[in-house]
Parts: C-alpha cells; structure tokens; sequence
C-alpha cells in the first residue's frame, strides 16, 4: 500500500475543546497544530482513520480502543516504531509517522 | 527485589481511589500506580481537568460528579504516580512498571489490584477496518480528548454504554446516523425476571429510560435485533450491512462504534496465579475472592470491574470493604470496628447486585458474536481467522493455550486480549464442551511491552523522580 | 477390533510423541497418541527452535554422530512434511554462530570443538571466528563480542510449525489423538498393556512412553528406567522486525515471523516454569550488549519451559525386558532429533531390532 493512500483518508474527528494553548508537531512530514493535552492516535484521527499497515497482511489499520489495550495505534514516534498512540502525548516538535509492515532493527527513518 | 511498600493500589478508577483514601486516612503509607496522567479511571476519566464546555449538561452528572472523590484522594496523603504503567507482577507480590522511559520494581505486602475493564471483542467480518472503533474509544476521544466525530458514526451493538454515548453526541447537537441494536428479543425476556430486584437501583434503569426517549425523540434510526454484520471497505471502513427483521440494509458509514458490554482486565490477576471463575450470566471469567475482596493468593486483593464487572458504585463499594480488610491486617482497627464499618457496605453491595442480574441479562452478548463466522478475524494482531482456530480445534486441539502455538493466535502485542473469549468460545462450540471446562490464555509478562534496553536496565526505586 | 483397542499407544503428544506416531502411523499401523489437556508441562510449546549440531556430544562421540546424522535427515523431513500436510516448517539450515563474551569462553568452545572434529575423523566442520570475521557475517555486532564459533551443520525451524504439522500428519495418516487424557497408571497384562486414568480404559499391544517429565513415573510402570529432571529455560521475544539476521546464534535468532526470541536460562528449579525479572533482565542485558542496535527494540513476552533432561544431556532410548513391547523415549533435544526420531526410531520400535544408535543410549549407562 502505498503511502499516498494512508494519508489520502479523510478527517474522522474534530476537536470541540476549550483549550486554546497549541502544539504544533508533524505528522507525515506535515506540520500539524493540535489543542495541548492531545494524545497521538487522537491526534491521527484528526487527519485519518489510518495509522499503519500490519506486519502481517500489510493491510491498514487504525486507533480501535484509546485505552492502550488493542496495540492498534502502533506509530513511529521520533524514530522509535511500534509506539502505542493512545498512551502518548503529542509534544511540540514531535515526529509521527504512520508504519508500514515490520520494524527495523535500526532506527525508522522515513516512510520512503 | 524492589523498594518494600506497605500497600500498593494499582488503577486509579473509583474502586483504587476510594481504596487508596480511606487507607491513607489511617496513616498508612500508600502508593498508586495509574498508567494515565489523571486520576479517574474509565468513567471519570479528565474530570479534573475536562476541556468540555459544560461537562455537566454534556457528559452528564454522573461524570462530573467523581470529581468529589478525585479531589478526596488528591488530597489525602497517598502516594499517587501517574503515568506508571505496571508490566508484571507475581505472587510474592512484586510490581513491575515503566514510568518515564525506565522500569522500576516495587515489593509489597498488601498489594490492591483495581485496574478496571476492557471491551468485550466484537467480532464480525471488517471489524478490524480503520474507522472502526469501540463505542468506549469514542468516549474517551470526548472525555479526555475533547473530540467529536467529524462524519455521523452508526452505533453497533448493545449495551448501556452505547446509549450512552449516543445522549452525549445529541447533548453536543451532533448527528448519530444510526443505532443498529444486536439486543436478542429473548433476552428482553430474561431480563424481566431479574427487574424487580433491579427495582433498587432504579436511579439506574430510569437513566436508562431517559436516554431511550431523548434517542428516539431526535429521531434517529434504530434497527433491532440485528445480526449478520459485516464491515465494508477495502482498505478503510466504507459502510456496513446486516440483517434486522427479516430486512437486509447496507448503510454507507466512515465512523463505526462498536460494543458489547465490557469483560475485566485479567492479565494481573492471572500473572499472580489468582484463582479465576467462569461466569455464566456475563459470559466472561472473573477472579474469585473472599466477600473481603482478597483473591485466593494471599495479600492480593482484587476490587472494581478488574475482578467481576459490577459498575462504578460498586466498585467504589468494594474498595472501602477492601481497605477496611486491609486495616485491619495492619491492626489500625480491631476486629470490632471492622464488623460494625463493613456490615453495612456488604448490604449496600449485595442490594447493587440485583442490578447487575437484570443488566446481564438484558444485555448478555450476542451469539453471533461469541462464536463469528469463518472469514471473521479473531486474531487483530496475528490476523488468524475462526475458520483456522476451527480447524485446529477439529483435530482435537484442547484449548487456548495449545491453540496458540498452533496458529499463533494470542501472540501479537496485545497478548490475547482481543481474542481470548472468542477463542475459547470456539474450541468449546466445536468440541461441544463449555468454555468453562476449556479455560483461557496463561499470561506472560511483560503485559505491556518494554524495550531491552529498559528490561536490562531494572531499577528499584523511582522515590527522586516524584 | 474395539475403538479404544490399538497396536501402538504412543504416550505424550509432544515432539517427541508425535514425531513417534507420526513414524508409527505411516507404517499403517493402528496408533493411538494419548495426551494431557492445554495446561500442561509441555517443553514442546516453549523451546528455541534450534536444529543444532555443534558442541552436541563433544565428550560423547555416538552422541556427537546422532545428532549430525539427525540434521542431515532434516531437509527430506522438512519437504515431506511439506508436502504431506502443506505446512512449511521454514528449516533454514545456514550454518549457526555461538558467540562469546569474553576469551576465555571463546578458547574454551574452540577446545571443545577441536575434540568433537577429532571424535568425527574431521567430519565434524567448524570454524573460529574473530570479532571482524563475525561481523561479516553479521554487521549489527558489538565489538564487545570476542569472537564466535560458526557451524556449518548448524540451523533452525520454526518449532510452533513443526508441532502443528506433526499433529496434522499423524492424523492424516490415521493415527488417533487422545487429548485431556492424563495417564496414572499403565498396567501389562497378558501381552497387552491397558492404560489407566479418568477416562475409558485405552489397550495397546506396544507402548512407547514420550511423556516428557513424567517418563520416570510412568516408566516404572512397565519397567523402563528413564531418569529425567526438569531444568528451566526463561526466553524472551521480541516485536516482530524486518528480517536482518542471517543466521541462528545460541543467544539470539530471528524467528519466522521476524520476532526475535531471545535466550534462554538453564535453572534448576523442579516443577516451576514462571518466569523471574532478574533473569529476564539478564537475557536482554546480554542481548543489547551483544547487538546494541537491539536496546529500543520492544519485548512483547517472557516465558519459562521446562527442559526435559537426562542425567547426561543425551537421549534416553530404551526396550522394556520385564514388559516386551514397552520402549521409552526422553530428550532434551527434541527439536533437532525430529527427524531421527520420525524415521529412526519408529523404525526401531517397528522392527523390535537393537541397532547401534539405540544400544548407545540406553539408560543402562547410569549404572555403571
Ligand atoms: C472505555 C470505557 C468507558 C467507560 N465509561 C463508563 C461510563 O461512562 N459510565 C459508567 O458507568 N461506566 C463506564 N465504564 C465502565 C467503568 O469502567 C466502570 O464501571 C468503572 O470505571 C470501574 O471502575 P474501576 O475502578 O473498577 O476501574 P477503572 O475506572 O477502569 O480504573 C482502572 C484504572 O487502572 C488503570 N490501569 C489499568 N491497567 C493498568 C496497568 N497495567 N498499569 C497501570 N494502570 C492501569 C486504568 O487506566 C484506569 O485508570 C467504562 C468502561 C470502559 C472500558
Ligand atoms: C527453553 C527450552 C529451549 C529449548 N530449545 C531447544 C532447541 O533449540 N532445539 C532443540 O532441539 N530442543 C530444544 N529444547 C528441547 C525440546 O523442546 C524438547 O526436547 C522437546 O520438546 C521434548 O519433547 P517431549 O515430547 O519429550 O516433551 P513435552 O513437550 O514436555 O511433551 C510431553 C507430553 O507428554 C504429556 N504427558 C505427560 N505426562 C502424561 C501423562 N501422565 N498422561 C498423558 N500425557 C502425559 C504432556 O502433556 C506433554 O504433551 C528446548 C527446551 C526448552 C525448555
Ligand atoms: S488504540 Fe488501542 S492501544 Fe491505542
């Protein structure tokens, strides 16, 4: 599957808070702002309904339970891959990527 | 191993709280453990700090009002750490967590699990598509996240939870495409013969009533008894179809959330070797203990919807009889103080009970999803179908356990969480044996994955970073 | 005949059980494979996968041949379980690496090895290799690694695979599984021996006992010593990752799938197969500092299997005399000797013969 197609899906929520302090991150390379306190599969789910492709189908797949325990929301975070999105919270400066298929050993770098 | 702590709670939902409070009130060191950053569990999630506008009039009162005993235990003398997300524990009552990034263990006599529910798995082909969610997911996106969905979601299932969130969507003016109810008929049935007991926790079902009226009144589409459901979408969620009444319908959809009701969270009972029972009336195992809340293995005490799913007042319940049975090992009350303060809580808990048979009932799952068709994926994380766990379980496969060597289902990252049931219910129907008798996945640690380096790295005590 | 009436009862459907009966049952005969439920104490379920050669019968040169006689019965075994039952066990038979921390662990491995070449007349092959050497082999390495012995005999298999294809070719060949069956007594009577337990009497004219740790016990029955301890092995694996390592190493090999299982303990601790956080911090303490790349990569679970050994490490194959027809089987390798055993041994207790493999590893050896 290719990349385009994983961000290529629409907004699936939108953010009704009060909060007024902004974080800006990136997502996909993209800059994103998100109300502080944001979560990063919330945060996804403010773009797409996708965050990765599985290991092993490669098919997609997105945030299912927000409570940390389907491991559904798996996205690379500052390089590190397989972190779980819901438990996470957006930082300023921050890099998610949405995965494809299985981890490296090394580093995630890209999504090339 | 590990920094000594007289009492550990872990969860911070209202039965660790309530626990943790009243515990502390009797000058007794204690410490809670919470993986989230606030107090509140499940259904108080954020209360302290919500960014609703009106939470009240939104969420409902109900929610805003755990604020009380948010504040109770911020502001008692417990030890809370937020954001530790417990890993392992044994029977000889070690904790192991992670907490910024590194792994600490904690050794305790008196060691308090409360780490609440989980969803029951739903599965029906397509469940696993992206934009499908759990109805619990969409309420945590509003309580903690402030998040409504962009596109009109369809509820699919049953349940208190699911009308619920509908109220709370049409509190915010938002639109719900529909409701497709999974309620089975007879169950409406069954249910009735429980509702006079019910009739104590009547506050409850009159809730109930009132979100039924306020749903329908907004006129929103409601299919009974439906079944035969299937997720549509080749790569994300682009509608569903099922059967209601004889009817088929196909309804285009972005946004699914899904439930059926909700099972405890295991996995830290079972790694203390607590000794776990099936329950017939809610189709899940729960974990025994003593009418004081202390499992089998001693100095473990389980209470809340982490050991049998009762709701939040009697969870709140069971952590006062917990604390008191917990005192009263520590000999801050005599044997005296303890009979006269937890009589009355045993009759309050006993009389919420009666509740819980008729919601059972009412709301018990659905065959349909218990034991799914074939094509159904039951494993999310290792993608195993029913049709190969029923295969296996043809050629004499006995249960879980061997079943995950055979096919890999349970291995992935969430440990069985999200098949467990499902497998168990499988083997049982093919080898016409109960699910009872086929028993559920042994638990490993780590129950929540950490990396080599923090596992090679175990520290003891994290004291200095509070 | 009656249902519950069979030529051979095979006792344990673990590796070594079903490698058995699958051997037994190709012969077309009637064979009944008697097994307790999901929880048991089951070695099958938790080992390493290894199909390993090197450093196997280095003071022990039948041991030594068995095992290399063993591998080389793999890539047949593998293709026939192939294309019997349409599971790909994934054998991958590269040659395998034994890495050393320091050196004099690395001189110690290479002492044993010289010997185990001198055993074999050199058909034993083996290589020492330095830290650059190895890292050719393997990039990720640690330069804190001394060095490694690499094997060229040396593989693995995915052991969860070869359980499942065991089971599914056993009973294709009509064998029939007798699960959540747990044996107290075996009685021989008459030339037949009944087979006891909370459950329809079982009655077979031959016996072969693979229950793992309970083969002492059950032994004694029909008059077969089969001395065997339990000895922990904790192991960790990982999330699963893009295939990276080329070879299997003692310590560290990536699986099918592309999870890395990490190990393995050996502790004596009786009938306990928990696992302990000081062992498993350990286990990833030691994998980091061999592959440092490793030190983000995620643990998804630990666990702890009970080994099935011997008072020597080797194989336990041994004919009844007070009970003709009772064999027992006990191995602490059952993943390497699959084949050997499939073959071999179904052959041997099919034949009734005393070949040489069997007569080397009898259980007589421990009362000298
Ligand atoms: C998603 C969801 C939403 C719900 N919403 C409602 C609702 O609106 N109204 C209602 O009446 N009922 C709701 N319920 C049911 C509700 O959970 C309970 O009735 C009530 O919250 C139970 O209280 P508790 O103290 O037993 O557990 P919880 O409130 O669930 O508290 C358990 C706490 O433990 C933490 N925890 C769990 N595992 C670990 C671990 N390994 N390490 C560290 N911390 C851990 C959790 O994050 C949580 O904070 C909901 C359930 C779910 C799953
Ligand atoms: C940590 C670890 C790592 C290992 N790594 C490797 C490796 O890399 N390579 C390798 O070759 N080998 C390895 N092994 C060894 C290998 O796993 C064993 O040799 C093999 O699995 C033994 O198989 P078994 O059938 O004898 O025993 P088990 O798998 O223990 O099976 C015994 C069976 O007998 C049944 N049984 C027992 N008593 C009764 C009774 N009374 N009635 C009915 N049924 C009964 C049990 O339920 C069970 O199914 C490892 C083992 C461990 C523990
Ligand atoms: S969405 Fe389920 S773990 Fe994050």
């Amino acid at each position: 599957m290719s990349y385009q197609i994983l961000v290529a899906v629409d907004s699936m929520f939108k953010s009704i808070s009060e909060c007024s302090e902004l974080v800006e991150f990136s997502l996909n390379g993209k800059l994103v702002q998100v109300p502080k306190g944001t979560n990063v599969a919330a945060a996804v789910l403010l773009e797409s309904a996708v965050c990765r492709t599985t290991v092993v189908s490669n098919t997609a797949r997105g945030p299912f339970c927000m409570m940390g325990v389907c491991f559904d929301c798996l996205v690379s975070i500052d390089g590190l891959a397989n972190q779980q999105g819901c438990q996470t919270l957006v930082e300023p400066g921050m890099e998610v990527i949405v995965q494809r298929g299985a981890v490296e050993a090394e580093r995630v770098d890209d999504y090339g | 191993m590990g920094e000594k702590c007289p009492v550990v709670v872990v969860g911070a939902g209202p039965a660790g709280l309530t626990a943790a409070t009243l515990i502390s009130q009797y000058d007794v060191d204690v410490t809670l453990l919470d993986d989230q950053l606030s107090p509140g569990g499940q259904i108080y999630r954020q209360v302290s700090d919500s960014k609703i506008a009106n939470p009240e009039t939104v969420l409902g009162a109900d929610y805003t009002g755990g604020k009380a005993l948010v504040d109770r235990f911020l502001e008692s003398s417990a030890r809370y750490v937020p954001g530790a997300s417990v890993w392992g524990v044994n029977r000889k009552r070690e904790v192991s967590y992670l907490r910024n990034d590194a792994s600490f263990f904690l050794q305790t006599d008196h060691l308090i699990l409360s780490v609440g529910c989980q969803e029951r798995p739903m599965p029906f082909p397509g469940w696993q598509l992206p934009g499908v969610l759990t109805a619990g997911a969409a309420q945590i996106m509003l309580k903690s996240q402030a998040m409504a969905p962009e596109k009109a979601p369809i509820l699919v299932g049953s349940g208190p939870l699911l009308l619920l969130l509908a109220w709370q969507y049409l509190n915010l003016g938002l639109k719900v495409k529909a409701i497709v109810e999974t309620t089975q008929t007879q169950h409406y049935f069954h249910a009735l013969k429980h509702l006079p007991g019910a009739i104590v926790g009547r506050q409850q079902l009159v809730k109930g009533l009132k979100f039924l009226k306020d749903i329908r009144a907004a006129g929103i589409a409601v299919y009974k008894g439906a079944s035969e459901i299937r997720a549509l979408g080749d790569q994300v969620l682009e509608g569903i179809c099922f059967s209601s009444r004889g009817k088929q319908h196909t309804l285009n959809a972005e946004l699914v959330f899904i439930h059926q009701g909700v099972t405890p969270q295991l996995q830290l009972p079972k790694l203390a070797e607590c000794e776990l029972e099936y329950l017939v009336s809610q189709k899940c195992w729960s974990a025994k203990t003593d009418q004081f809340c202390e499992s089998t293995v001693e100095g473990v005490h389980l209470i809340g919807d982490g050991q049998q799913i009762n709701g939040a007042e009697v969870a709140e319940i069971s952590g006062q009889i917990c604390a008191l049975n917990v005192l009263k090992k520590l000999k801050r009350i005599d044997q005296e103080d303890f009979d006269r303060l937890s009589k009355p809580l045993l009759v309050k808990k006993k009389r919420q009970l009666k509740l819980r048979q008729f919601l059972d009932a009412l709301y018990t799952p659905s065959d349909i999803f218990i034991t799914p068709s074939d094509e159904t994926m039951v494993c999310r994380c290792e993608e195993v179908s029913a049709a190969t766990i029923r295969e296996i379980a043809r050629g004499g496969c006995q249960g879980p356990n061997q079943a995950k060597s055979f096919s890999r289902c349970g291995m992935g990252h969430c440990q069985g969480r999200f098949c467990e049931a499902t497998v168990s219910a499988l083997i049982a129907k093919e080898q016409d044996r109960s699910v009872a008798d086929i028993g559920f996945y042994r638990v490993r640690p780590p129950i929540r994955p950490l990396t080599l380096g923090q596992l090679g790295r175990g520290q003891s005590d994290d004291r200095e970073t509070n | 005949m009656a249902s519950n009436t069979f030529d051979y009862a095979v006792v344990g459907g673990g590796l070594v059980g079903s490698c058995i009966a699958y051997g037994l049952s190709k012969d077309s005969q009637s064979v009944a494979i008697v097994d307790e439920g999901d929880r048991a104490f089951r070695a099958s379920r938790g080992n390493f996968g290894l199909v390993w050669v090197q450093g196997k019968g280095w003071d022990y040169p039948a041991y030594a041949r068995w095992t290399r006689q063993a591998a080389g019965l793999w890539p047949s075994f593998a293709l026939e379980l192939l294309e019997s039952t349409g599971v790909d066990v994934d054998l991958r038979q590269t040659g395998g690496l034994v890495m050393s921390l320091d050196d004099a662990e690395l001189e110690a491995d290479h002492r044993k090895m010289e010997q185990l070449s001198s055993h074999t007349n050199g058909e034993f092959q083996y290589r020492m290799l330095s830290n650059s050497l190895l890292k050719q082999k393997i990039p990720e390495i640690s330069s804190q690694v001394a060095g490694a012995v690499f094997c060229p005999h040396d593989g693995h298999v995915n052991p969860l695979r070869l359980f499942r294809a065991l089971h599914q070719g056993m009973q294709q060949n009509g064998a029939e599984y007798l699960p959540s069956r747990h044996i107290n007594s075996i009685e021989y009577c008459h030339g037949e021996f009944q087979i006891k337990g909370d459950f329809d009497e079982i009655r077979a004219s031959k016996i072969v006992l693979c229950a793992g740790l309970q083969n002492s016990k059950l032994g004694e029955m029909v008059g077969i010593e089969i001395p065997v301890v339990a000895n922990r092995g904790q192991l960790l694996i990982t999330e699963k990752l893009k295939h990276f390592l080329d070879y299997p190493t003692l310590h560290v090999r990536q699986t099918t799938e592309g999870g890395l299982q990490i190990g393995d303990s050996a502790e004596d601790v009786g009938l306990d197969d928990g696992t302990t956080n000081n062992v498993m911090a350990m286990l990833a303490a030691r994998a980091t500092k061999m592959f440092p790349v490793l030190e983000s990569i995620k643990v998804i679970r630990a666990w702890g299997a009970l080994r099935v050994m011997t008072p020597d490490g080797k194989p336990v194959y041994q004919a009844s005399t007070s009970c003709p027809g009772a064999y027992g089987v006990a191995c602490h390798s059952g993943v390497t000797l699959a084949a050997a055993h499939a073959e071999k041994i179904s052959q041997w207790i099919l034949a009734g013969e005393h070949g040489d493999v069997i007569s080397n590893f009898s259980s007589s050896r421990f009362n000298v």
